[in-house]
C-alpha cells in the first residue's frame, strides 16, 4: 500500500521534474535546481543511515569528493570515457565504503562519527596532497561533461535532466528496498537493535549494506557534479561540509524516502530566500545572516518536529482532514 | 486511501516550496529584459565575492574597493552619461555557490560584465560558464588557468613568478645562497612553492627545504625548526594574514630573526600583519603593489597619483586594516571602465570584451596593463615594490627615489 | 630535527585538544550529550577575551568576565535548547540539535567580530626559554600549566566535594542518583557550565598563540571530540591523555614526516588505536553497544 503510493508520488514527482525546464528556460533556475538534485543524492543513503541505522556519519562529503575525483582523473588523465568512470566511481566509493564500515559499524553511534571524521580528514589531505594527480589545492581543471556514446550532456538542460534523473532512479530503488525483505529487517532494527539480533537479523551487515548504499550515491552524485561544473577543488569536500547534508536530512525528516528531497528544497528556499531578501532589510548583509538562519533552522526543527518536516506536515494535513470529516459527520447526524 | 493522499498532500508542499522558490528568485529581476544589452539608462554589473569563508580576507577588501569607486563613478555623472548599478553576492568562498552566483547575474540579473571571485578557485568555477555564456570577466584571483586560453576571462593580480622573482632577485643581490621557503597548505601556498622551485636557479639559490602549515594550525614551530636544520641564508614565508604573521612571530621567538632574512608574500602585506606578528614583524621583505607605501612613493612615480589618491578615499571611508588586495578590485574596476567608456553607446557584453582584449598602457595600481589576445593580465611586474617593516611601519626597500 | 621540540610542541597542542576534550567528557557522562558546540566554547572564550583587554580591562579580570559569560552562555544554551530534549530517547537529535548551537554561535561572532584574526599579547615575556634542546615560549608555559592545573581541580572537584560526590553519581548511575535526591537536570546544567568554562579557559590560553578567528571552533570541536573518544570517553584523565595522544601524534606527523600529511598520518594512526583498543587508550573493556 505505502509502496504503491510512494511509487505514485515518485511518478508524479517524474513528470513535474520532466515538465519544469520546458516552464523555466533561465540558467540560474535551472543551476538552482540542479543543486537540490545533486544535495539530494548526496543525502538519499543518510536519511536511510541515520532514520534506521541509527548512525551519523560525516563521510558524505568525503564520498562526494572520491566520486569526483575519480570521475575527473579517469576521464582526463585515463581518458576513458565517462560512463566508464561513472561505473568506476560506483565501485570505489563501495569498496572505500566497506573498509570505512567494516571495524566500526558493530559499535554504537559515535565510533562510526569518529571514524568518517577521521576518514574525511585524510581523504581531504590526498586531494591536497596527490598534487600530480589530483591537482593539489588548486583544483582539477577541464573535466569534460558526461557522455552516453556519442550523446554529450553539455549544458544546463541535459545535466538537469542527468542528475535528476539519477535521483529519481536511486529513490525508486529505495521504495522498492525498504518494501523487500531488507526493508522490514531494517524496520526491525529501527525499533530495537537486540529484537532485530534475537530474530536472526545480521544487524552488522545490514548497517554495513545501508553504509555502502550512502557511500555510492555520495560517489555518483559528486562525479555528476564533477561533470556539470568541470572544475573541481578539495574545500567543496570539507569534513564540514558534511554538516550541511546531515541537516538536510535532519530537516526533511528520517526514515522518510522523501527526507533528502524535502530537506534539501528546504535548505535551498530558505538560503535562497535569504540571499534576495536580506540585502533589502540589511544592505551589509552576507553569508553570517544566512548561517545563523540555517543553524537555526536545524535547532528549531529538532526542538519541535523531531521527525522532520516532511512527514509532520503530511500528518498535520491528515489530522485536519479527518477532523473535517468528522465535523461533516456531525452535520449529517444533527440532519438527520 | 488515506495514505495515498497523504503523500500527495506532501508532494503539495513541494511544489508549493519549489515555486515559493521561484518566485523569490524571479522577484529580484522585473527590470531587465532583453538578453545582453542593457537599459537604457544604466550599466548593469556583476560582483561576485568571498566575502565569508576562507577567502574573506581578500574578498572584503576588494568588495569595499569596487563599491567606492564605483560610487565615485556615480557622482561624476556615471560612464558616457550612464549610471552604473552593482549587483554584488557572496559566494562564500564556496565554488557551488561562486557558480551558481555567476549564473544568476548572467541569465537573471542581466549583467554586462562579472568582477569578482577573490580567489582562483572561486574564479576557476565561474569561467567555463563565463566563457560558454560570453560574458567579459575580470578576475582577481592570480592563477594562470583562469586567463590561458580564454576568450571572455582576465585577471588583474600579477602572476605569484612574478612576484617571486621580485624576491629572489633581492636575494641575490645580498649574497644569499641557499634558501627554503614555509608555505600554507592551500593553494595559494602550492604555486608559490612551485614558482620558488621552478625560478630559485636561475638566480643561484638553493632550495634547501619546503615546509606546509595548516591555515588553521598556527604553531609551526617544529616547521622552522626543521627548515634550520639546513642552515639557509633566507627563509620565504607564503601565506596569507594570519598564517603569516604566525609563522613571523614564531621565527623572531625562536631567536632566527636575528640571524637570517624573512622574506614573506605579498599577501602578508596588511597593517593586520603588523598588528598579529608584533614585534617579529620587524624587518620582514615582502614584494608588493605600491598601494601601502603611496605616501612615500617619488612624486614621479607613473602610479604615485592613482594610488595616493585611492588610498585616501579608502581610508577616509573604510574603518578596516589596509591591505594590497584593494588594488586588485581596483584596476579590475579601471579596466572596465575604460572599456566601457570606449564603447560608447554600443555597450554590450561583446563590445566590452573586444576592448579589454585592446586595453594599451592603462596605468592602474599594480602597473601598467598591455593586454594582448595571448596575454589577458598584460602586467609585467614593473610595477611592483618591495617593502620592509620598520617600526611598526611599511616602507619602501631598495626603492629609488628620482 | 630534535624530538624535544617536536614534543614540547606536542604537549601544548595536546594541552588544548585535553581542555576540550575534558568538557567534552564531563557533559557526555552526566547527560549523554555529545555536545559538538564544545569548541565554539573555546572560541567564544578567546574572541570576548580579546575583547575585554581591548576595552581595558587588566588580563585578569578579563579571563574571569570571559569565563563568566562563557558559562552564562552555555546555561542559557541548556535552558533553551538542550533541557527540552530531555525525554528524547534518540541521541541523534541532540547531537544535531548541539551542531545547529555551534552554527548558530559561529554565525552570531561573525556578525560582531567579524571575519579578521584578532591578537592578544602573551600573558608574560615574548623570548622563548631554552629547555634541553628545544625552545619554549611563556605562552606554550601558560597552556601547558592551565591544563596541569586543571587537572588538579577536577580531581579535587570530583573526589573531594559534595558536587563531585554528586557528579559522579550521577555518571554511574541516573536513577539511582535521582532517588538519592539529586537533581539530573541541575547536574546536567551544571556539567554544561562547568564544560564551557573549561572551554573558555582553553580558548583564553590559547589566543595568543593562536589568535582568534570566528571559524575555528568547528574544528576545534572535531579535534576534541577526537580526543575525547581517543581517551574511551570515561573520565577527565582519559580524556587528557587522549588530547596529548593526538597532540603529539599531529607533530610527530609534522617532524618526522612530512608537514603535508601531518594531519593524515595523525588521524591514520588513531584509527588504527581505535582498532587495536575499541573501549580507547584508557576505557573499559566494555563497549556500549546498544
Amino acid at each position: 500500500m505505502k509502496t504503491k503510493s510512494n511509487i505514485k508520488v515518485l511518478g508524479i514527482i517524474a513528470v513535474l521534474v520532466v515538465i519544469l525546464p520546458l516552464v523555466v528556460q533561465n540558467s540560474y533556475l535551472l543551476q538552482i535546481f540542479i543543486n537540490i538534485g545533486s544535495w539530494t543524492l548526496i543525502s538519499l543513503g543518510l536519511t536511510i543511515l541515520l532514520g534506521y541505522a541509527g548512525q551519523i556519519s560525516f563521510a558524505q562529503a568525503a564520498f562526494m569528493g572520491i566520486g569526483a575525483y575519480t570521475a575527473a582523473i579517469i576521464t582526463v588523465t585515463l581518458h576513458w570515457p565517462p560512463l566508464l568512470a561513472l561505473i568506476t566511481t560506483a565501485v570505489i566509493s563501495s569498496i572505500m565504503a566497506f573498509l570505512v564500515g567494516l571495524p566500526v559499524l558493530r559499535f554504537k553511534e559515535h565510533y562510526l562519527a569518529l571514524i568518517t571524521i577521521g576518514f574525511s580528514v585524510m581523504v581531504f589531505v590526498l586531494m591536497n596532497q596527490l598534487s600530480d594527480i589530483t591537482g593539489g589545492p588548486g583544483g582539477f581543471i577541464g573535466v569534460p561533461p558526461f557522455s552516453i556514446g556519442s550523446f554529450v550532456f553539455k549544458g544546463d538542460i541535459a545535466n538537469y535532466y542527468l542528475i535528476w534523473g539519477t535521483v529519481l532512479i536511486s529513490i525508486f530503488l529505495i521504495i522498492n528496498l525498504l518494501s523487500s525483505r531488507i526493508g522490514r529487517a531494517l524496520e526491525t532494527l529501527r525499533s530495537s537493535e537486540i529484537a532485530a539480533k534475537s530474530m536472526g537479523i545480521n544487524t552488522f551487515l545490514l548497517k554495513m549494506k545501508v553504509f555502502i548504499f550512502a557511500g555510492v550515491l555520495a560517489g555518483i552524485g559528486g562525479a555528476l557534479y564533477a561533470f556539470q561544473l568541470s572544475f573541481i577543488a578539495p574545500n567543496t569536500f570539507n569534513v564540514l561540509e558534511s554538516i550541511t547534508y546531515l541537516t538536510i536530512v535532519v530537516v526533511g525528516g528520517l526514515r522518510s524516502v522523501w527526507g533528502a528531497l524535502i530537506g534539501a528544497i528546504v535548505v535551498t528556499v530558505i538560503e535562497k530566500g535569504l540571499t534576495h531578501l536580506l540585502p533589502l532589510i540589511i544592505p551589509d548583509a552576507g553569508g553570517e545572516l544566512e548561517s545563523i538562519a540555517y543553524g537555526l533552522l536545524l535547532v528549531l526543527v529538532l526542538l519541535f518536529i523531531p521527525d522532520g518536516l516532511g512527514p509532520t506536515i503530511a500528518k498535520s494535513f491528515k489530522n485536519k482532514r479527518n477532523m473535517t470529516k468528522s465535523s461533516k459527520l456531525k452535520t449529517l447526524d444533527q440532519s438527520n | 486511501m488515506k495514505i495515498k493522499k497523504f503523500h500527495l498532500q506532501c508532494l503539495i508542499l513541494i511544489v508549493a516550496l519549489g515555486l515559493v522558490l521561484a518566485g523569490c528568485s524571479s522577484s529580484s529581476s522585473t527590470s531587465s529584459t532583453s538578453s545582453d544589452s542593457n537599459s537604457d539608462k544604466t550599466i548593469r554589473i556583476g560582483a561576485i565575492w568571498d566575502v565569508t569563508g576562507a577567502g574573506s580576507a581578500l574578498g572584503v577588501p576588494e568588495r569595499n574597493a569596487l563599491r567606492m569607486l564605483v560610487e565615485k563613478t556615480n557622482e561624476n555623472g556615471g560612464i558616457n552619461g550612464k549610471k552604473v548599478e552593482l549587483i554584488e553576492s557572496d559566494n562564500q568562498s564556496n565554488e557551488t555557490k561562486a557558480l551558481t552566483d555567476a549564473k544568476r547575474m548572467i541569465s537573471q540579473e542581466k549583467v554586462v560584465a562579472i568582477i569578482g571571485g577573490a580567489q582562483s578557485t572561486t574564479s576557476l568555477s565561474m569561467v567555463p560558464t563565463i566563457e560558454s555564456e560570453g560574458v567579459p570577466y575580470i578576475s582577481n584571483g592570480s592563477n594562470r588557468g583562469i586567463i590561458n586560453g580564454k576568450k571572455w576571462a582576465f585577471l588583474t593580480p600579477p602572476s605569484d613568478e612574478v612576484l617571486i622573482t621580485t624576491i629572489l632577485k633581492d636575494a641575490q643581490k645580498n649574497g644569499i645562497k641557499k634558501m627554503a621557503m614555509i608555505r600554507v597548505n592551500n593553494d595559494f601556498g602550492k604555486s608559490g612553492e612551485e614558482a620558488f622551485k621552478k625560478n630559485a636557479s636561475k638566480y643561484g639559490l638553493e632550495v634547501t627545504g619546503v615546509e606546509q602549515f595548516n591555515a588553521d594550525a598556527k604553531d609551526v614551530k617544529v616547521q622552522l625548526n626543521k627548515l634550520i636544520t639546513d642552515k639557509p641564508d633566507a627563509l620565504i614565508v607564503w601565506s596569507v594574514v594570519p598564517g603569516s604573521a604566525a609563522v613571523a612571530k614564531d621565527f623572531f621567538e625562536l631567536g632566527y630573526s636575528d640571524k637570517l632574512k624573512l622574506y614573506a608574500s605579498s599577501g602578508t602585506v596588511s597593517q593586520k600583519f603588523i598588528e598579529l606578528a608584533g614585534k617579529g614583524s620587524e624587518g620582514v621583505i615582502m614584494p608588493t603593489y605600491k598601494l601601502l607605501v603611496a605616501d612615500q612613493l617619488s612624486k614621479d612615480d607613473p602610479q604615485y597619483k592613482i594610488v595616493t589618491e585611492f588610498k585616501e578615499a579608502y581610508e577616509a571611508k573604510y574603518d578596516d586594516e589596509l591591505s594590497q588586495f584593494p588594488s586588485n578590485a581596483a584596476d579590475a574596476w579601471y579596466l572596465l571602465e575604460d572599456a566601457i567608456k570606449r564603447a560608447g553607446d554600443n555597450v554590450s557584453r561583446k563590445t566590452i570584451r573586444d576592448n579589454l582584449e585592446s586595453t594599451k598602457g592603462l596605468v592602474g595600481q599594480i602597473g601598467e596593463y598591455q593586454m594582448t589576445p595571448d596575454d589577458h593580465n598584460g602586467l609585467d611586474g614593473s610595477g611592483l615594490i618591495l617593502v620592509k617593516v620598520e617600526n611598526g611601519k611599511f616602507v619602501p626597500y631598495g626603492y629609488e627615489k628620482k | 630535527m630534535n624530538i624535544e621540540q617536536v614534543i614540547l610542541t606536542g604537549l601544548t597542542n595536546g594541552s588544548i585538544y585535553a581542555l576540550i576534550a575534558v568538557g567534552f567528557v564531563i557533559i557526555y557522562n552526566v547527560t549523554g550529550i555529545i555536545n559538538f558546540a564544545q569548541g565554539e566554547f573555546t572560541m567564544l572564550g578567546a574572541m570576548i577575551v580579546i575583547s575585554f583587554v581591548d576595552f581595558g580591562f587588566n588580563m585578569i579580570t578579563a579571563a574571569i568576565l570571559t569565563i563568566i559569560i562563557v558559562m552564562g552562555i552555555s546555561t542559557l544554551m541548556y535552558g533553551l535548547a538542550i533541557y527540552p530534549l530531555k525525554n528524547t530517547k534518540n541521541s541523534l537529535t541532540t547531537i544535531m540539535v548541539t551542531m545547529g548551537l555551534g552554527i548558530v554561535i559561529t554565525g552570531i561572532s561573525l556578525l560582531i567580530w567579524g571575519t579578521e584574526a584578532r591578537p592578544l599579547a602573551p600573558f608574560t615575556g615574548n623570548r622563548p626559554i631554552t629547555f634541553l634542546n628545544a625552545s619554549i615560549s611563556h605562552q606554550d608555559l601558560w597552556i601547558i600549566g592551565s591544563c596541569a592545573v586543571l587537572v588538579l581541580f577536577i580531581y579535587l572537584m570530583f573526589e573531594k566535594t559534595y558536587f563531585g560526590m554528586a557528579f559522579r553519581a550521577c555518571m554511574s548511575n541516573k536513577e539511582a542518583s535521582r532517588l538519592m535526591g539529586i537533581s539530573t537536570e541541575v547536574m546536567a546544567m551544571l556539567a554544561f557550565a562547568l564544560s564551557a568554562g573549561i572551554g573558555a579557559l582553553a580558548g583564553i590560553v590559547m589566543a595568543p598563540v593562536t589568535f582568534a578567528e570566528y571559524d575555528m571552533g568547528m574544528m576545534l570541536s572535531l579535534k576534541g571530540f577526537v580526543a575525547a573518544v581517543l581517551g574511551g570517553l570515561t573520565g577527565a584523565p582519559a580524556a587528557i591523555i587522549g588530547g596529548f595522544v593526538l597532540g603529539i601524534l599531529e607533530s610527530v606527523g609534522t617532524g618526522f614526516i612530512s608537514s603535508g600529511y601531518n594531519d593524515f598520518i595523525a588521524f591514520a594512526a588513531l584509527i588504527i588505536i581505535m582498532l587495536i583498543r575499541p573501549s580507547g587508550i584508557l576505557g573499559h573493556k566494555s563497549i556500549k553497544k546498544v
